[in-house]
């Protein structure tokens, strides 16, 4: 059938020489324009981060400006605040995921039951996730207030002791990374549940037929058929929280002291903040590799497949 | 038998009822924010919270006359529209190419990947280089920096989107009008783009409301005259003190455009979360 259908175009357009041509011509012309103004905003700006991050360059004196080799990389590493930095971040995605694919699991399940109401349930547990950032966290921070936030009052009508939240040392980065899990588990939700929609009912009869439990048909049959949606919803939030930063900019700027500072405020306060651009891009690029060695390890892992 | 069958009724109704306060007390912090942004200063600050008011509309009224709220939403729609327009006029064409064996170029699972790198890499990175350029340039404080800088993330996001999209489109229809005499551009204009206009749909939605919600790079490049809804938020934080009230009756204000877009969006929504990678 397809190999007809080549011919009868064969037939009656061109010699195949020329065909490849036309293909070719209209190939280029629907990619360039997307692809030059890709390479140009995407690309070339990385490659001018890495050049400039091998240079001593402070904003205010950019006449000052010099190459100076690898001594940002160097002093990263010999920078404990960096160091600190990374697994502060690495703490903070592994508590942000473990919330989200807790709730987000649990929550879809729920959800996939056939139960009145259940579309606009649904509709409900997506909010969050569309809400301006910015107003996220300055809803929290009201919550949060340890004198004057409803928090400690539902703590205090429950007889628990008060606390600090994210003005504390022990308390900040647990605290923001609740609040990033709560505005980014419909994210989980809505992945897992269009993975469970997905899988066919015949699968499901097939094993209500053999007796298998509702307990063994979620653990034997549903996880391992969701298993590539599974992986694609960790690896997206994983890079996204490595990523954040307008929450945690806004809730505590990585502070009190520098017990929430992600690598991404790191990075902020380094370029933004002192303007130290040669330091501050040393670290987004150390940044940048960390991340995607950790996207490849989980896209590799989860054998995810974007051509489907 | 009888009792079996009440006894699952029950069960159901039991769920519903618990799901419901589930998502009630998972909504919570939403629902104090649209409490706090209708109550007066003192009743804001007070405590014990109060959870029972006479709502009043003063600070949205605050917000219309003591701030500039329509200022920034005619620069967030500005920015948000020129950034999603512009990434879809250079992406679909691009995606097109990319989802069809016959028309795609060697080596174009890399340029995929490159592409999804605009994904994996910060913000931050991206900002550093153009944020010099800008200042030499003297574009900071001007709607054509940031949308540039929205670019970086919808045209990658775009590309990824759309091509999911198109893969859909079986390849035979677009042969069927090959064979009647229509020319490639015109197979993909006249008989592709409208079949994937619902996709179209979803992309646009999808970079908008990132554009209008975007912090950082708005932080960095706006001043007075681009300051986006964002900082509208943020500029309710002064030195002495946060205004609660005008805050909170921002944030509510900012979120209605978004709600009703999503509306539009529920059924292509997963997609757009995933840039394609799972469809819904």
């Amino acid at each position: 059938m397809d190999g007809r259908v080549h011919m009868n175009i064969r037939g009656k357009r061109a010699p195949r020489g020329l065909q490849e041509r036309e293909i070719a011509k209209f190939r280029w012309m629907m990619l360039a324009p997307g692809l030059i103004v890709l390479l140009s905003i995407n690309l070339l700006p990385i490659a001018d981060t890495i050049l400039t991050s091998f240079h001593d360059f402070y904003l205010p004196r950019p006449q000052q400006k010099h190459f100076i080799g690898l001594a940002n990389y160097m002093n990263l590493f010999k920078d404990s605040r960096f160091i600190e930095s990374i697994w502060r971040t690495v703490k903070f995605v592994l508590i942000v995921i473990t919330i989200e694919v807790i709730f987000g699991f649990t929550i879809a399940i729920f959800l996939t039951s056939k139960l009145k109401t259940m579309q606009a349930l649904r509709g409900l547990f997506l909010v969050p996730i569309i809400l301006t950032p910015i107003a996220t966290a300055f809803m929290w921070r009201i919550m949060f207030s340890p004198t004057l936030g409803i928090l400690n009052y539902f703590l205090e009508v429950l007889r628990l002791p008060p606390q600090t939240w994210i003005y504390s040392e022990e308390q900040a980065l647990a605290s923001v990374a609740i609040v990033l899990a709560w505005c980014k588990t419909p994210f989980m939700i809505m992945v897992f549940y269009t993975g469970l929609l997905s899988i066919s009912e015949d699968v499901i009869e097939a094993s209500l037929i053999d007796g298998a439990s509702a307990w063994q048909q979620l653990w034997r049959i549903k996880l391992p058929l969701i298993r590539p949606v599974f992986f694609v919803a960790i690896l997206f939030q994983t890079v996204d929280t490595c990523k954040e930063f307008d929450l945690t900019f806004i809730l505590t700027r990585g502070g009190p002291g520098s017990s929430s500072e992600t690598l991404s405020v790191f990075t902020y306060l380094h370029s933004f903040g002192f303007l130290r651009m040669g330091y501050g891009s040393a670290a987004a690029i150390v940044m940048s590799v960390f991340i995607t060695i950790l996207a490849y390890t989980l896209f590799r892992a989860g054998g995810i497949d974007f051509e489907n | 038998m009888k009792t079996n069958i009440q006894r699952k009724e029950l069960i159901k109704v039991i769920k519903i009822i618990l799901l419901w306060a589930l998502a009630l007390m998972y909504l919570f912090p939403l629902i104090w924010t649209l409490s706090t942004s209708l109550k007066t200063r003192v009743d804001a600050l007070s405590y014990p919270p109060i959870f029972f008011f006479k709502p009043t509309f003063e600070n949205y009224k605050a917000v219309w006359v003591e701030s500039d709220f329509l200022k920034y939403c005619f620069n967030s729609v500005i920015i948000a529209i020129s950034a999603t327009f512009i990434g879809l006029i250079m992406g679909t064409p691009a995606a097109y190419v990319l989802s069809r064996k016959r028309y795609r170029p060697k080596g174009s699972k890399s340029i995929l990947m490159a592409i999804l790198s605009t994904r994996v890499v910060p913000q931050i990175t991206f900002m550093i280089p153009f944020f010099i350029f800008f200042r030499k340039l003297h574009l900071i404080d001007t709607h054509i920096s940031v949308v540039i800088m929205h670019l970086t993330i919808i045209l990658g996001f775009g590309i990824w989107m759309m091509r999911s999209y198109f893969l859909d489109i079986p390849f035979e229809l677009e042969e069927s009008g090959l064979i009647d005499g229509c020319s490639y551009f015109g197979a993909f204009s006249r008989i592709i783009l409208p079949l994937a206009a619902p996709g179209l749909a979803t992309t646009a939605i999808f970079s908008f409301n990132y554009s209008w919600n975007e912090f950082l790079f708005a932080l960095i490049l706006t001043g007075l005259r681009t300051k986006t809804v964002p900082l509208g938020v943020y500029n309710w934080v002064g030195y002495e003190e946060i205004n609660w009230g005008g805050l909170t009756a921002t944030a509510i204000l900012a979120l209605i455009p978004i709600l009703v877009f999503y509306g539009f969006v529920q059924k292509g929504l997963v997609r757009g979360l995933t840039m394609g990678a799972v469809k819904g």
